[in-house]
């Protein structure tokens, strides 16, 4: 892989933040034909997993998902309503995109929650959730990512 | 009133260009926990800071209650938890007080009076916040429209 560049946020710093969507972070152009772009910071989409990348479809598919990923927690991170996080435009592209982005959704709750059940179900047709879990991140993103792993998107 | 705090806003830019009545010298709200996509303003106002509640398919909102993301709605959910509408959110040493703030018709954020007469937000994804009501009026959130209250548990 491609030696990485990393970004180092200036004021306020995001390294400090321990929030679920405290991202203030560059998206880099890669500086090499083989290198993808590169994010940093404490996002859930900033983890290092999410630097391992190349060319191709996955690549590319990858690269959108969190441009769009990051561009709709940056604008949503403040709202209380479902409706309007969830009908945000970037978003609405990120289902837009087909079932080839569930795996990406996963992972990106695998790390933290984010209200993406929407987008799971649909693109799933599906809705594992109980009605007693409703609302509560945590237990509905378990249910979610254990429906990952047995339906083999995980 | 406030105490300087080691905890940080998730995206300020963003923050401060939705709420621009925050953005001023002195500063005059608190920030009061780390940004957090666990719960939000409903759930902070109503005592739940384990759950995400608005009227939608993927979050809690209280059995019964009207699923309409609308200010009589809302109104009818609150006359539910014991709550009852009143005229202002002026400090009355025996009720606990909430305001809706709405845009046109649709509810976009509930704040909870503190025994001290200020009010405390939770953010959307974001921190918890000391405030004043028209701190949070702007482009986001629009206007308080609304004042309910019911008898304080002592």
């Amino acid at each position: 892989m491609s030696p990485l560049e990393t970004y180092t946020p200036t004021e306020p710093s995001t390294s400090e933040m321990g929030g679920v969507y405290c991202i203030d972070v560059g998206l880099f152009e890669p500086t090499s034909p083989d290198q993808d772009y590169v994010i940093a910071g404490t996002s859930p989409l900033a983890s290092d997993q999410w630097y391992v990348a190349g060319n191709g479809d996955n690549g590319m598919l990858r690269r959108r998902f969190v441009k769009l990923a990051r561009q709709w927690e940056k604008e949503t991170v403040n709202f209380s309503s479902v409706q309007q996080i969830v009908l945000n435009p970037n978003y609405q592209a990120i289902i837009g995109m087909g079932p080839k982005v569930i795996p990406l959704i996963l992972k990106a709750m695998e790390e933290s929650p984010g209200l993406w059940f929407w987008a799971l179900i649909s693109l799933t047709g599906e809705d594992p959730v109980s009605n007693e879990m409703r609302g509560d991140m945590t237990r509905m993103t378990e249910t979610w990512l254990a429906w990952g792993k047995e339906n083999a998107y995980r | 009133m406030h105490g300087e705090r080691k905890m940080h806003i998730g995206n300020p830019q963003e923050f401060f260009r939705n709420f621009p009545n925050l953005d001023s010298t002195p500063v005059s709200f608190a920030i009061t926990s780390e940004a957090t996509g666990q719960y939000n303003c409903i759930a902070w106002a109503m005592g739940d800071p384990g759950r995400w509640w608005w009227p939608s398919p993927v979050s809690y909102w209280p059995q019964g209650c009207p699923m309409e993301v609308t200010i009589h709605s809302f109104g009818a959910t609150f006359e539910a938890l014991g709550y009852s509408d009143c005229p202002d959110g002026r400090k009355e040493e025996d009720f606990e007080k909430v305001a809706l703030y709405a845009r046109g018709d649709e509810p976009t954020h509930v704040a909870r009076q503190l025994p001290s007469g200020e009010w405390t937000s939770k953010i959307g994804a974001n921190v918890d916040i000391e405030h004043k009501l028209e701190d949070l009026e702007g482009p986001l959130y629009g206007k308080v429209v609304a004042h309910f209250r019911r008898i304080r548990n002592r």
